[in-house]
């Protein structure tokens, strides 16, 4: 027991930022849900939590400040299975309270993990969702565990990648234009309204081809053409700019369930183009071509890695460097219209797929964000955003309503937050 | 399932009308998530008129003491106490999860507190000579004891009772400048503070080193 409290771990290079900028209207927690085909038992689920969380040690650290730094700290606290009480994606640390920074949840038929980003990215999240549902079904049906292509108890989950890959490279800073911003009335509350449809992936993944494109930069098209036509005049006098987390353990080999991403920006100005999708997706498509890069890449958090190597900054105390990195992040939020991430295919063994229906991933951010992910033939969009308007959900999802006649919209909006 | 006539898209939903353009809805209603309850509870409004309560006392005191000032200045002390009151609660609310983190601080904010009340009291010395060694006696006894009998792991407690033996240690400040009237408390106070402050560092030393580690790390 004493062993387990005096274990520690700094944050992740990526993590750094977010305790100094969470927020009640940006509370930088994500939601992962399984929908599986029956209503779900609770005490199954929790003894499926309970052994899952053995197998992910770093899920049982909790936050704690330090005179410097933030820093995570082993604790034996365990997680408790409850039915969704709070609202999508509300605040997990607290600072002047001991909690586990993810929880889980569910409602019906669907699981629900949500996790503070400072412990882990959507690769990590989506491990152990998918263990959770593989424990919880094979106690419900006496299906076989299998092997889920990952290693767990691996002394290299808990790896800080980017300290592994970080090299320096030289390579001027890059020069990002003020992207044109959201505006509108918010939901109140801080809470963060959720759109999400559902489709077949096959159709869309033909359009996306029919055009040589990748399904995220088709994807990324899809929403810079929402949220451009429906801008008005003046705001689209900036670039439509989305803010992209690209997945780095596609670059650099890496078994860490952490943080291990970086972002690339992909812009479209509708002042300058002819704003049609042909010529939005051809933007976007040599967009990609350039950034993704493993030099490109590496320059990105090579970045974030000096400032943590930066003495002055490493002994400037927390309270202070708190302001600092919040101010950093308000500005950098000024650099991006919206966010797209695509948390791509999410594989169970075969036996297992009969049980589930489906799986979606969702973001709290104060900026509109759309996630996806992919699960048998089915493809999940899920539009998050702190605003009432719903124009560019609308407009996305008669897009894509257009490819497949089968999409399903499903969403926390009550009638009255309208 | 629902559907909606406008936009031609299935909804899932137990909503009247459709989230994309608000037209009316028409089939099966179904809920995919819960109906989440207002985040403000009872208790926030609670503590909203408690804390228009102790707003217009202050000011109504202050009000009252300047359109009779032949009764004396007093309405300072309304403002202390209403200061010192919100400052003690704030700290038991925020940190009721973590018992010893919050006697420490409470600790700290009696020691503080009743200093500033002796000064504006004319001065009788009772602060240093009762007030703060006593607290801090009492504080580092009863974290080794909760510590113990909560069986708290010594990561979470060990810590504190460090940082209150250090503060139990400046009354020794007010005893070489010659401040105090009555010296029995504050010097059994420093007494207890130092042999605390040897037995942790001898006994938990090991967790004490990781604790300045973690705590410190650049
Ligand atoms: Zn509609």
């Amino acid at each position: 027991m004493k062993q387990v409290k005096n274990r520690w771990k700094k944050l992740d290079n990526a993590a750094k930022i977010f305790p100094s900028s969470s927020t009640l209207a940006d509370t930088h927690v994500f939601r992962f849900s399984c929908e599986l085909n029956s209503p779900v038992n609770p005490k199954l689920l929790q003894q499926a939590l309970d052994e899952t969380a053995k197998a992910f040690p770093i899920f049982g650290y909790v936050l704690r400040r330090g005179v410097f730094w933030y820093y995570l700290e082993a604790s034996n606290l365990k997680p408790t299975v409850s039915q969704e009480h709070k609202p999508l994606c509300a605040p997990l640390y607290r600072p002047t309270t001991r909690t586990l920074l993810y929880e889980v949840s569910y409602f019906g038929a669907t699981v629900n993990l949500e996790v503070y980003h400072v412990i882990s990215d959507g690769t990590g999240a989506m491990h152990f969702l998918r263990t959770l549902i593989m424990k919880y079904l094979s106690l419900r049906d006496g299906l076989p565990e299998e092997n889920l292509g990952y290693e767990t108890a691996h002394s290299g989950m808990a790896d800080d990648s980017f300290r592994r890959y970080s090299r320096r490279i030289p390579m001027k800073r890059r020069h990002l234009p003020r992207a044109a911003l959201l505006r509108g009335s918010k939901l109140s509350e801080n809470r963060t309204g959720l759109i999400r449809g559902t489709l077949r992936i096959s159709p869309l993944l033909a359009a996306a081809h029919e055009h040589n494109a990748t399904l995220t930069a088709y994807l990324s098209a899809c929403l810079l053409s929402a949220i451009g036509e429906e801008m008005s005049v003046r705001a689209r006098k900036r670039p439509v700019i989305l803010n992209i987390p690209v997945n780095l353990r596609n670059y650099f080999p890496s078994d860490s369930v952490r943080n291990f991403f970086t972002p690339i920006y992909v812009g479209y100005d509708f002042s300058r183009g002819d704003g049609s999708f042909a010529d939005i997706l051809a933007t976007v498509k040599e967009t990609f071509a350039r950034e993704l890069d493993r030099d490109r890449l590496t320059a990105h958090f090579n970045s974030l890695t000096a400032f943590e190597d930066n003495i002055i900054a490493r002994i400037t105390p927390l309270p202070i460097k708190d302001l600092v990195l919040r101010s950093a992040y308000t500005l950098s939020n000024k650099e991006y219209t919206a966010t797209l991430s695509n948390v791509g295919i999410v594989q169970m063994p075969q036996a297992y797929l009969p049980h589930i229906r489906a799986f979606h991933v969702c973001n709290a951010t104060n900026k509109m964000q759309l996630c996806v992910c992919s699960f048998g033939e089915h493809i999940s969009l899920s539009v998050t955003s702190p605003y009432l308007d719903t124009n560019i959900q609308r407009r996305l999802f008669r897009h894509l309503h257009e490819l497949d006649r089968s999409l399903l919209i499903e969403t926390n909006l009550l009638d009255d937050d309208a | 399932m629902k559907h909606c006539d406008t936009c031609g898209i299935q909804v899932r939903t137990s909503r009247q009308t459709c989230p994309l353009c608000q037209s009316a809805l028409k089939g099966e209603s179904e809920a995919v998530f819960p109906k989440i309850k207002s985040l403000y509870s009872q208790y926030t409004f609670f503590f909203k008129l408690l804390f228009i309560a102790t707003a217009a006392g202050v000011i109504a005191s202050v009000a009252v003491n300047l359109m009779i000032p032949q009764s004396g200045l007093w309405c300072h002390f309304v403002v202390i106490g209403a200061v010192c009151f919100w400052v003690l609660l704030i700290t038991a609310i925020r940190r009721r999860t973590n018992i010893p983190r919050g006697i420490l601080n409470q600790v700290f904010w009696i020691c503080i507190f009743s200093g500033i009340w002796d000064a504006v009291t004319l001065w009788h010395g009772w602060s240093i000579d009762f007030v703060i060694p006593c607290t801090c006696m009492a504080a580092i006894i009863t974290l080794g004891v909760i510590g113990k009998v909560l069986r708290l792991p010594p990561g979470d407690y060990i810590g504190c009772i460090l940082a209150d033996a250090l503060l139990g240690v400046t009354p020794l400040i007010f005893y070489l400048a010659n401040l105090l009237h009555f010296i029995y408390l504050s010097l059994s106070c420093v007494a207890v503070s130092l042999i605390a402050i040897i037995a942790l560092l001898i006994l938990e030393g090991d967790q004490i080193r990781t604790d300045l580690a973690r705590r410190f790390h650049v």
